[in-house]
């Protein structure tokens, strides 16, 4: 049996997460920690010249390391 | 460890969850130790690790961002609030800092009023530009720019302290002036540059055209419609009135004339006499305005056109108030009654027919050949008997009445003919139908035979030696016996 190498490990572990994620699912990944999807709806802000604007809403992957 | 990321890694990997296990902890490890080492670790096609004060962060790659946000990708910020207008206290304000001298104490209220005191200055000296402007020749925008520009440059240098900041301002101000006051420039000179309308005098052009039609015209056209009105009235209600008819007007009624009488002609076609009585008068009136128009003195004349004008006037009314007959009535009634006629014989023809498809037809006694079925006859007993003896022979045997009222008496060994008078297809019918001939003073019985493979029930009539003497009877016994009787040979089969 061909040996993995750590390179192929990464990318498919990758690819589980974002399929997973994009899916709206959380993935876990033991010793490291969570993957999930967060929605931030719109915000007012400032932008460099100091006035305000409103930020669209977006989705953000969000980390949680194990503790 | 999860089941179900290991079992998704062994998948993918096409190893055992054993293996996809191990392999697993061994990169989780080496992650471990990257962070250790480095500070941080990267994941591709996922993301970097880094190792902060609050403990292992995570910087999403580029493409699982803008995957995870497609929803809203392309989605700018809204401005809630206008900008801020650029007060000069703020610019100066401004300039300080970018100068770096953050922590130097500004003078923002001196420095504010000097250049209020300034812009009101450079606004004097652009109005007086203009006025300038206004009264020179139309010149390129550039000098008047430059003008300006000095002007506004001295009012600057004159109005500046020694204080840096109120030079800085005036020539952070002069700028933005300039352009103003050259754009303004720029349209003057737009407004100088337009062109005078046409229609004056000294335009280099000349002036419009004057056009086609003239007031005057429309003068001369009423006055005309007026007159004629005038005339019409005058013939209509004085017959007699002596007017003078212009050679206009006479030529202005000869064509009508002819116009409405030739429209009579085509509509009437049963008033022969009405249009004769206008072609006349029409006639008339054309030859009296004929020499009218070369003299136009004759009073006679005159009357005999008011007149004809009068009649045909009259005529219009009549026909304006009865429908015009046409022709197009005959054309009618003679298609109508053309369809009355065909279809009166379509009916007799169809009639004639159905009579005589259903009429009845007087039963035909069948006409066999001659030869069909029949044995060479015997001639032999016939010939020797003679034609009337074999029937006394037979009425002698028969001593009770000379009329026969039953059937038989023919004699089929001794042959000879007989005269059918009937064929039935049953015994019954044969005997009911030999009834009527019981009392012909011949026998009359019923023969049987057999024609086109169908037995026939005959009833003859008679016993003759011969066939000769069997149409002789035929034609004595005519009226007795039934049309269509034939004359058969007498067999012993029978």
């Amino acid at each position: 049996m061909a040996q993995i190498s750590t390179e192929q490990v990464a990318n498919a572990l990758a690819d589980i997460v974002r399929d997973g994620v994009l899916e709206g699912r959380a993935v876990d990944v033991p010793g490291l920690g969570s993957f999930h999807l967060e929605h931030f709806p719109s915000r007012l802000s400032e932008d460099e010249n100091g006035c305000s604007v409103v930020l669209p809403p977006r989705d953000t992957v969000v980390f949680e390391a194990e503790q | 460890m999860s089941a179900s990321l290991i079992e998704q890694l062994a998948a993918r990997l096409g190893i055992s969850p054993e293996e996809a296990e191990r392999s697993l902890q061994t990169l989780i490890a080496r992650l471990h130790e990257d962070l250790r080492t480095h500070g941080e670790t990267t994941i591709p096609g996922l993301g970097v690790f880094r190792r902060a004060r609050e403990g292992l962060t995570f910087e999403a790659a580029p493409a699982l961002e803008i995957a995870a946000n497609y929803r809203f990708a392309g989605m700018p910020a809204l401005p809630v609030s206008p900008e801020p207008e650029e007060r000069p206290g703020d610019v100066e304000e401004t300039e300080r800092v970018e100068a770096g001298s953050e922590d130097e104490p500004a003078a923002p209220e001196e420095g504010v009023a000097e250049a209020e005191e300034s812009v009101a200055e450079a606004e004097e000296s652009v109005a007086e530009a203009e006025e300038s402007v206004a009264e020179e020749a139309p010149s390129p925008s550039g000098e008047v720019g430059g003008e300006k520009e000095a002007l506004v440059k001295e009012d600057a240098t004159g109005a500046e302290e020694p204080d840096e900041a109120t030079e800085e301002t005036a020539e952070a101000e002069a700028p933005d002036l300039f352009e103003t006051v050259a754009f303004e420039a720029s349209l003057e000179d737009e407004e100088e540059v337009w062109e005078a309308p046409r229609d004056e005098a000294d335009h280099p052009l000349g002036p419009l055209p004057e056009p086609d039609f003239e007031e005057a015209d429309y003068d001369v056209v009423e006055e005309t419609v007026e007159e004629v009105e005038i005339v019409e009235e005058v013939e209509i209600v004085e017959e007699t009135a002596e007017t003078s008819v212009s050679e206009d007007e006479a030529k202005a009624e000869a064509p009508e004339v002819e116009d409405d009488a030739s429209i009579f002609n085509v509509i009437h076609f049963e008033d022969d006499e009405e249009v004769k009585a206008i072609d006349e008068s029409a006639g008339e009136a054309v030859d009296a305005a004929e020499p009218e128009a070369e003299e136009a003195t004759e009073p006679e004349a005159e009357e005999e056109a008011v007149s004809a004008s009068d009649e045909e006037i009259e005529t219009i009314k009549r026909a304006a108030m009865h429908p015009p007959r046409t022709p197009i009535r005959r054309d009618r009634a003679s298609r109508t009654g053309f369809f009355i006629v065909i279809g009166v014989l379509a009916v007799l023809t169809g009639a004639f027919f159905a009579y005589q498809m259903l009429k009845p037809r007087a039963e035909e006694p069948e006409t066999p050949a001659l030869t069909e079925d029949l044995p060479p006859a015997d001639t032999s007993a016939v010939s020797a008997l003679p034609p009337a003896d074999s029937a006394r022979a037979e009425a002698a045997a028969e001593p009770e009445s000379p009329v026969r009222r039953t059937l038989g008496g023919i004699d089929r060994n001794a042959g000879g003919w007989t005269v059918i008078v009937a064929s039935e297809t049953t015994p019954e019918a044969a005997e009911a139908a030999a009834q009527p001939y019981l009392d012909l003073d011949l026998p009359v019985d019923v023969l049987r035979g057999v024609s086109k493979g169908v037995t026939r029930y005959r009833v003859g009539v008679g016993q003759f030696a011969g066939q000769a003497e069997a149409e002789a009877a035929i034609r004595r016994l005519g009226d007795r016996l039934p049309p269509g009787a034939w004359p058969l040979r007498i067999t012993s089969r029978m």
